[in-house]
């Protein structure tokens, strides 16, 4: 393991965090509040920073193993740095609530701790959902984007923090690819902000909210999340958005190069649409009758099937209220997930694809003993060791959730808020049920609790596999290699 | 400048992973998805899993709006169908490896068809580089300048040399061959140097011209330390038998030692005055036998590169005074260096070092109507290559009419295939390519080179 060369780039990572952090600073000076929070949290990240990036580089060759560790402790210290103006500010009682919503923040889950997020002063506001949007596209793939780090051997970190069981570039460097990434994600970005602004929404929270559904975070400056508004516009081009950034960039791509056949053949996108809609139409018919008219039935349940399945977590209206059938759904698409190569989290949709694919074949195997039969996605058979892949990842992510829903149950919640606030954590979606729903918080777990589904979300947002490897001893265990 | 590699074996990744690192954008078509998908992981460049003799696939990639496309496939057959595909879906220039001389020849008539802006033949190349090591004493370096046409010596004066103070006028007169001085560098200067300019000691010449031309001329300046008489190739594979017809050429005595009888007479046949010998190299007495103690080079060139080095520590350790060894995969150079083997020769990155040199070419040249452009001595001399047209006013004039700049000079002409040296007595033809040297660098055009 080349530590060296891992702790150095930390150390530039750090740097860019700490620039990052001047934009809520700037907020707080603007709107004359307490600055000392920030001030103290860019000097630390500074002089830390400083110093990794001072270490001297012995050996420059680094493997998968070392990309996908910077990965991950570049995730976490970035949230444990991330957390100091959170705590330095007194808002949040224990250093790990602040580890708690920062994390919570990068991993665009938009869980929060705060009873009451309306006291926060506008600095902090800005930071939390300004979380959202760098850890929405990935800090590695903006530092890629922005700094000469990268070599050949990137690919491994940018695989790590791109969702989705395939990673391709759009263009053959890259450099490129992370600046078309960033750039994409920036237009649509400062486009939802001008299309709230146009809705009346006040400048400050439609910049904040766009960050948030850019990142499909989902965290809100209103306790009663966008409800507050109670604007039909708002509600659909905020619904509208959160759909956008579900999907994979590459088609975003594709029609900018005007490729727009191969974008709309997009077997994955095409499943997203079609489980939107059907679950849309489900949820419509299903919570009719505590609703006034079919159009707001309509408008609520496409507010919150797309808020989910996009794991972002806005919410529009207490969805904990609603029938059992509903509420099992909007559960299946917290599992589900958004495309692949997105902002969102979950499973991802060409993971379930790929999944019935191969049920159905196994299937027709069944009863056609001696068939052969290829699973394919985009016209393009998938390869055996992808679909395996895919399963060891499904059981996975379940053997993750058990587990940790082992230790929340310590806490003794109710079975659905114990399950649900696992769940949620590891989609990255943000509300659960009953105790953890849409206008609960998490507040009430305990530290050990916290730190777990802190650990869960960054499982979820990095895909398992990065994460795991901390857990792994033999990680650490030195190659017995010596220089010829 | 986008480019698409089809085939990554040893010489598509080798060219792709240098490529990608000069900032080209490279896309890498192959078949096996194992191997591209490493390829992927370790070099930065975008992949494509499908034939590169698809038209769907080529389009995939983007083939409109590509520069270049090399193709490295196994077959000759697949290079010429996949570059002839490429051509028709609008790729500007196709290079492709050609291995059967045959083909090669043959390409002359489809060079348009395909787009063919150069072919390479690995083991050509190989034998040619390992031929001329052979035949120059230690001491001066060759550098082959477009597509390998013109090969340029760059070597210093030493002492006792019998040139010094001699201008080059009178040098050319004494031997009474074309050599061509293409450049002089003195105290850290570099100049085109013109008839009156007299040699001193310590000069850094760069001189081209065909190789008898040559030869002649390193005779003439005496204290040549070695001369190459006698050869051992051991194996008798492709590049054997270039190196045996080179050597041949070049008045060498050449033994060749390999193990099939088959490939032994198809040798003999195709080698007049090469001595070939049906045994096994690995067998010490037979290497013995063949007065292997007597030999000035030994070449080790079977197709196991652990055998070649085997074969090569022997030789080492009877003194012959160049041992050559060719070495196809291994990556372990430092350690075969470390135990005294010096010079190695792999093919796949002979090859591609040609390729690249021509690339570079190419992205040089670009904007001016030069063909290509190739600088040397630390960027202070440039070569370039233009083809005449109509325009240019001194079609079929004598070279020693045409009013150049000062410190321009026509290094060679290319007429149809053919290379010629000139004089003043030669002309300029419509069509011809010529190659000029100059230490001026605001040359963009044709006529830029004139009064």
């Amino acid at each position: 393991m080349n530590y060296r060369f891992i702790l150095k780039t930390l150390g530039h990572l750090l740097l860019i965090e700490a620039i990052l952090m001047f934009l809520p600073l700037g907020v707080s000076i603007y709107k004359n509040e307490n600055i000392i929070p920030f001030v103290n949290t860019i000097v630390i990240i500074l002089i830390f920073g400083s110093i990794l990036s001072l270490i001297k580089i012995k050996n420059k060759s680094y493997f998968a193993k070392e990309g996908l560790m910077i990965t991950t402790l570049s995730w976490i210290s970035l949230s444990l740095f991330g957390a100091l103006p959170f705590y330095f500010s007194g808002y949040f009682p224990t250093y790990i609530d602040a580890f708690f919503e920062t994390v919570s923040g990068f991993t665009t889950t938009g869980s929060t701790i705060l009873k009451n997020i309306e006291v926060l002063p506008y600095g902090l506001l800005f930071w939390r959902s300004f979380t959202h949007w760098i850890g929405g596209m990935g800090i590695l793939v903006f530092a890629i984007a922005i700094l000469p780090l990268s070599n050949e051997n990137s690919m491994h970190m940018i695989k790590a923090e791109v969702p989705g069981p395939f990673t391709s570039k759009l263009v053959p460097k890259l450099k490129d690819t992370a600046k078309w990434l960033y750039g994409i994600y920036l237009l649509l970005t400062i486009l939802e902000i001008l299309l709230l602004l146009l809705g009346g929404m006040p400048l400050f929270d439609s910049i904040v909210t766009s960050f948030a559904t850019a990142g499909t975070g989902g965290f809100a400056i209103k306790n009663s999340s966008i409800a507050f508004y109670n604007s039909t516009y708002i509600d659909y081009v905020i619904s509208i958005f959160m759909i956008l950034f579900g999907i994979n960039f590459n088609i975003f791509f594709l029609i900018i190069m005007k490729k727009f056949k191969q974008a709309i053949s997009n077997e994955e996108m095409k499943a997203y649409f079609g489980i939107i809609i059907t679950s849309t139409i489900l949820i419509t018919l299903n919570i009719l009758s505590i609703c006034n008219n079919i159009f707001e039935a309509f408008r609520l349940s496409f507010f919150q099937v797309s808020s989910i399945i996009t794991t972002t977590g806005f919410a529009t209206t207490n969805f904990d209220l609603w029938p059992q059938f509903s509420k099992i759904i909007l559960l299946f698409l917290m599992f589900c997930g958004a495309c692949g190569g997105s902002t969102g989290g979950g499973i991802k949709v060409s993971r379930i694809v790929i999944a019935l694919k191969k049920v159905i074949k196994d299937f027709i195997t069944v009863i056609h003993p001696n068939t052969i039969k290829a699973v394919r996605l985009d016209k393009k058979v998938v390869n055996e060791k992808t679909i395996n892949d895919v399963g060891y990842y499904l059981v996975l992510y379940f053997l993750i959730i058990i587990f940790a829903t082992l230790i929340v149950s310590l806490d003794n919640f109710d079975f659905e808020t114990t399950l649900t606030s696992v769940i949620t954590c590891i989609s990255n979606v943000g509300p659960g049920f009953s105790i953890v729903g849409p206008i609960g918080n998490f507040a009430d777990f305990s530290g050990l609790s916290k730190l777990v589904l802190s650990i869960v979300m960054l499982f979820g947002r990095l895909e398992l596999y990065p994460m795991l490897l901390l857990f792994y001893p033999l990680t650490y265990i030195k190659n017995k290699r010596k220089q010829v | 400048m986008k480019i698409i590699i089809v085939g990554s074996g040893k010489m598509g990744s080798y060219l792709s992973n240098i490529l990608a690192n000069e900032n080209h954008d490279i896309t890498v078509i192959d078949k096996n998805e194992t191997v591209i998908n490493k390829l992927n992981n370790t070099q930065d460049i975008s992949i494509l899993c499908g034939n590169g003799l698809v038209a769907a696939t080529l389009e995939e990639a983007d083939i409109k709006n590509t520069d270049i496309l090399i193709s490295t496939m196994k077959n000759d057959e697949d290079n010429i169908v996949c570059c002839l595909l490429a051509k028709n879906l609008g790729v500007k220039n196709t290079i492709m490896r050609i291995r059967n001389p045959e083909y090669k020849d043959s390409m002359h008539y489809i060079k348009n068809d395909l787009g063919l802006s150069m072919t390479i033949n690995p083991e050509l190349l190989t034998a040619k580089e390992i031929a001329n090591t052979l035949n120059f004493p230690s001491g001066i370096k060759i550098n082959y300048f477009f597509k390998g046409k013109i090969e340029m010596l760059e070597f210093k004066i030493k002492e006792n040399s019998n040139i010094i103070r001699l201008s080059v006028k009178d040098l050319i007169s004494k031997i009474k061959k074309k050599i061509i001085i293409v450049a002089v560098e003195r105290n850290d200067k570099v100049f085109v140097p013109n008839g009156e300019f007299v040699f001193e000691l310590g000069d850094k010449l760069i001189i081209t011209s065909k190789l008898q031309n040559i030869n002649n001329f390193f005779k003439f300046m005496g204290n040549v330390t070695f001369k190459t008489k006698d050869v051992m190739i051991i194996g008798g594979s492709k590049m054997s038998y270039y190196l045996a017809y080179f050597l041949e050429n070049m008045g060498i005595n050449s033994k060749i030692i390999e193990m099939d009888k088959n490939k032994c007479e198809i040798l003999s046949e195709k080698l007049s005055k090469t001595l070939i010998i049906n045994g096994d190299g690995s067998d010490k007495n037979l290497l013995l036998e063949e007065g292997i103690e007597e030999m000035d080079a030994f070449v080790s060139a079977t197709g196991i590169d652990e055998e070649n080095i085997i074969y090569s520590l022997f030789a080492n350790s009877l003194n012959i005074p160049k041992v050559i060894t060719k070495i196809n995969h291994l990556t372990f150079n430092d350690i075969v260096e470390s135990v005294g083997i010096e010079n190695v020769q792999t093919p796949h990155i002979i090859a591609s070092n040609q390729v690249l040199k021509y690339i570079r070419a190419m992205e040089n040249s670009r904007g001016g109507n030069m063909e290509s452009l190739v600088r040397i001595m630390d960027d202070k001399l440039e070569m370039m290559e233009f083809v005449i047209n109509d325009e240019f006013k001194y079609i079929n004039k004598c070279l020693k009419d045409i009013h150049f700049k000062e410190g321009i000079i026509v290094v060679c002409i290319n007429r149809k295939g053919n290379v010629i040296f000139p004089t003043g007595e030669d002309v300029l033809k419509v069509n011809d390519n010529i190659i000029i040297s100059t230490t001026k660098s605001n040359i963009k055009g044709l006529n830029d080179i004139l009064r």
